[in-house]
């Protein structure tokens, strides 16, 4: 008797040391590793995620088509990719899907005609494989700070939780689930590092890993199958809550006001003092940026009537903490957190009410209902914050200042007749002659009174328009015609080329003062209100030798008075590209 | 031989048919030609007489003679829109027609928004590329009409000029088609549009610029880069003036996708 109890005792402790060794978390695109709060296990027969192979027959491919409704292939999806199933109209034997990461373990060699995350398309059944005969490996700088949290290395292996079904973290009554993973630090340990909830509408983490297929019947894998009893690890992170309270606080409106008032009652960072010295000791972890000099820019030239010309009509979270609340309509329930510097759209009530009142802790905040463009997650995209944490673009005083990585190495060309100039702007043949009707350059318009001021390359909606040569974008994706946008570019070599007719989706790195690539997207091929068209690019060309807007007036194309015919070019590219 | 002369009969038949269906096509043509001769005289006899109808109507009778221009989504289901709505509507598309043209100073757009109400926001994109893009939105809305957005260009002479200016107009029940009898009366624009279908509607105004008048569905309503947008305001309708790009001319080269 003696015996059993020391048994059961001894495997008590070892379980319970066990168990506290594994945390849980879910994952947040915009705050990483989260601890879950009133969460509970619950299991699953299906979940969201497949990976992608080829299947047919002859040579194995290392590559699956995506198609679209109508069966036309979109691009090709490297095989081991993981892809999300998304609700669409049925197609028999297919399934559609959104791509949420790639296999960058691949041997093919990647062009644009591969598809990248968010691509969404068709794929034949039998191309998507369980999650359960594969273990995904993200590289450490894929989660970034939080791989210390993980406790891992170079890199971390992830494997889908699922033993007789499938095993979901769900938080609270109404909220999400995030489908369950554990993560090891290698192949080789015996126990995972943590287990990680992720929701399917945020997988960032997921960009790019690389895909190793998983055998569970193999020795070396025996201890990868073994079984945990993750409800419990769940009850005993709960511990730890206060850590995770200390947090919330700092992200609500009072905790906020709190610390900008410490900030400026301390003496490095007075309201007159408007240079950091050092580190703000209310946040070790992570370095305050200097408070960026805000300047108003009236244009004293032109003496407008306002107090103020901002810096750009697009708006962000202003705050000196990490993130902010984003509550309710009824601002009695926090929604969840918005990032520092987050981009948000504010909404304008069609009942001149755009405001609600607050009173938190004695303090009244305004706020306004936002809406958080750049979010993927759909539940995540509309929420309250209060008024005052907001302000234009590149005038917070809390802006953090990116690294940029991987800023392209512009090829350098001496202009339209370089050797090296230049990519086509289309990823295939235009559908339809842009040398010919109505889609040519100097074609009629507006009865005969103007003339067409570019080549329309007739193409499929979504479907990217790229950088013909490297250069900068000069001008953001702005309102161009009938619902459509348009983007400058100045290449390198000093011509301009404006890409219209696009929609107001923007390509991930694209913004105005950023540097693109020959060939990087730009933007997505859009299609004007009236279906007068076909989706097309409107390709204008500028040799760059005046100043003032493109459009203008005075002559048949409406436009300034270097504008080129870019036709002779266009047929060059396409015969040099496609 | 008698091979020989077969064939030559075959090919002499083949010929003869040929010359024979050949002259008929022609033939055909040529009735169709003078046929569709006539019918373009007809047809501008008509439009002629026409305008002369038109030229002697009053322009108050556009508002009665309503055009037929359906909403693509008549919703019985929605509210009827107010007074103060439709009020709003008139005045955000007089500031349109007010601006929405060559040679603008800002300070007059500026000052006409403070008098309807509105709390203009200005930004000036400036480079030395592309010259600069004043944008003028308003802060506030009015009941009913929100999202007032202006862009202004700076052409190479210094003048400043419209390129786009809109707002958006709130869905009721007629939203659409009051919004496009407003758009006919602040613009004075013809009662029948330049090009229609189901919940858009667009006029060339003869200046280079193009009015349209939108029912803006979801997909219309993604990805705007400037306006906020939930999945409750699929039916929004959205008034526009800007420069044109593409007109209406040579449909038979752009493939009309009618719906």
């Amino acid at each position: 008797m003696k015996k059993g109890f020391l048994l059961s005792l001894f495997t008590l402790i070892t379980s319970m040391k066990a168990y506290a060794s594994f945390p849980v978390f879910i994952w947040d695109n915009q705050e990483g590793l989260m601890k879950p709060v009133s969460c509970q296990i619950t299991a699953n027969e299906t979940i969201p995620f497949r990976i992608s192979r080829f299947w047919g027959q002859g040579q194995n491919k290392g590559i699956e088509n995506l198609r679209n409704y109508k069966g036309v292939r979109q691009s090709h999806l490297i095989n081991g990719s993981l892809v999300k199933l998304i609700p669409a109209r049925k197609k028999r034997d297919y399934e559609h899907i959104e791509v949420v990461g790639l296999n960058q373990g691949a041997s093919v060699q990647k062009t644009r005609w591969f598809s990248e995350r968010l691509d969404r398309g068709y794929l034949f059944h039998k191309s998507l494989v369980p999650l359960d005969d594969y273990i995904l490996e993200v590289d450490s700088k894929e989660l970034g700070e939080d791989a210390k949290t993980l406790g891992v290395n170079k890199s971390s292996f992830w494997k889908i939780e699922s033993s007789d079904s499938y095993y979901n973290i769900k938080c609270g009554d109404k909220g999400r689930e995030y489908t369950l993973f554990r993560v090891y630090d290698s192949l080789q340990d015996s126990d995972p590092k943590a287990f990680v909830g992720v929701y399917w509408d945020e997988t960032k983490l997921f960009k790019n890993f690389v895909t190793h297929e998983y055998y569970e019947d193999r020795d070396e894998n025996t201890e990868l199958a073994r079984a945990y009893n993750i409800q419990d690890l769940i009850n005993s992170s709960e511990a730890e809550i206060a850590v995770v309270e200390d947090k919330v606080e700092e992200a609500s409106e009072e905790g906020i006001d709190r610390l900008i008032q410490e900030l400026q009652g301390n003496s490095y960072f007075g309201a007159s003092n408007k240079s950091l010295k050092g580190l703000s000791p209310l946040a070790p972890k992570e370095e305050i940026e200097a408070p960026q000099e805000v300047t108003t820019t009236a244009t004293t030239e032109e003496n407008l009537d306002v107090e103020e010309v901002v810096k750009s009509m697009e708006n962000q979270v202003c705050v000196p903490s990490k993130t902010l609340n984003v509550r309710s309509e009824e601002l009695d329930t926090v929604l969840f957190r918005a990032s520092k510097n987050e981009k948000v759209k504010i909404f304008q009530s069609w009942d001149t009410e755009d405001t609600k009142v607050k009173v938190i802790d004695g303090v009244e905040y305004t706020f306004v209902k936002v809406e958080f463009a750049d979010r993927e997650e759909s539940d995540q995209k509309v929420g309250w914050i209060a008024e005052k944490f907001i302000s234009p673009f590149g005038q917070c005083r809390y802006q953090i200042e990116k690294k940029e990585r991987g800023i392209p190495v512009d090829t350098q060309i001496t202009g339209l007749d370089d050797k090296k100039c230049c990519d086509f702007p289309t990823v295939k043949k235009p559908t339809h002659s842009y040398t010919s009707g109505m889609r040519m350059f100097n074609a009629r318009r507006g009865g005969g009174k103007r003339a067409h001021a570019a080549c329309d390359l007739y193409r499929y909606i979504d479907e990217p328009a790229l950088s013909v040569a490297p250069g900068k974008v000069v001008r953001g994706l702005y309102y161009f015609y009938q619902g459509t946008y348009a983007i400058e570019v100045k290449h390198s070599g000093g011509f301009i080329v404006r890409y219209g007719e696009l929609t107001g989706k923007k390509a991930s790195g694209v913004a105005e003062g950023k540097f693109v690539k020959m060939g990087q997207k730009l933007g997505f091929i859009g299609k004007v209100n009236s279906n007068c068209c076909r989706p097309m690019l409107h390709f204008e060309l500028y040799r760059g030798n005046k100043k003032g807007s493109l459009s203008t007036n005075g002559n048949k194309y409406r436009r300034r008075s270097d504008l080129m015919n870019p036709t002779k070019y266009l047929l060059k590219w396409e015969e040099a590209n496609l | 031989m008698k091979s020989v002369f077969k064939v030559l009969i075959l090919v002499l038949s083949a010929g003869a048919l040929v010359y024979f269906f050949g002259q008929q096509n022609q033939d055909e043509f040529k009735e169709t030609q003078v046929s569709s001769n006539q019918i373009e005289a007809t047809a501008k006899k008509e439009q002629n007489l026409a305008k002369v109808k038109k030229s002697e109507v009053k322009v108050e009778t556009h508002a009665r003679q309503e055009p037929v221009i359906t909403s693509a989504n008549v919703n019985k289901d929605l509210r009827e829109s107010t007074p103060r709505e439709r009020k709003s509507l008139e005045t955000f598309s007089s500031l349109i027609s007010e601006f929405g043209k060559s040679r603008v100073q800002i300070n007059d757009v500026i000052t006409q928004m403070r008098q309807s109400g509105l709390e203009p926001i200005v930004s000036v994109n400036k480079n030395d590329a592309t010259g600069d893009m004043h944008i003028i939105r308003s802060k506030n809305s009015l009941p009913g009409a929100r999202y007032f957005h202006a862009q202004f260009f700076t052409d190479e002479n210094g003048e400043k000029f419209a390129q786009h200016i809109s707002f958006e107009y709130r869905p009721s029940k007629n939203a659409f088609q009051e919004a496009v009898n407003i758009a006919i009366k602040t613009f004075g624009l013809n009662s029948k549009p330049t090009y229609q279908k189901k919940g858009f509607a667009s006029w060339e105004t003869g200046d280079g610029y193009v009015v349209w008048v939108k029912e803006m569905g979801a997909t219309d309503l993604k990805n705007d880069v400037f306006n906020a947008h939930s999945k409750n305001d699929i039916g929004t309708i959205r008034v526009a003036k800007e420069l044109e790009i593409h007109g209406q001319d040579g449909h038979g080269d752009h493939e009309h996708i009618h719906q």
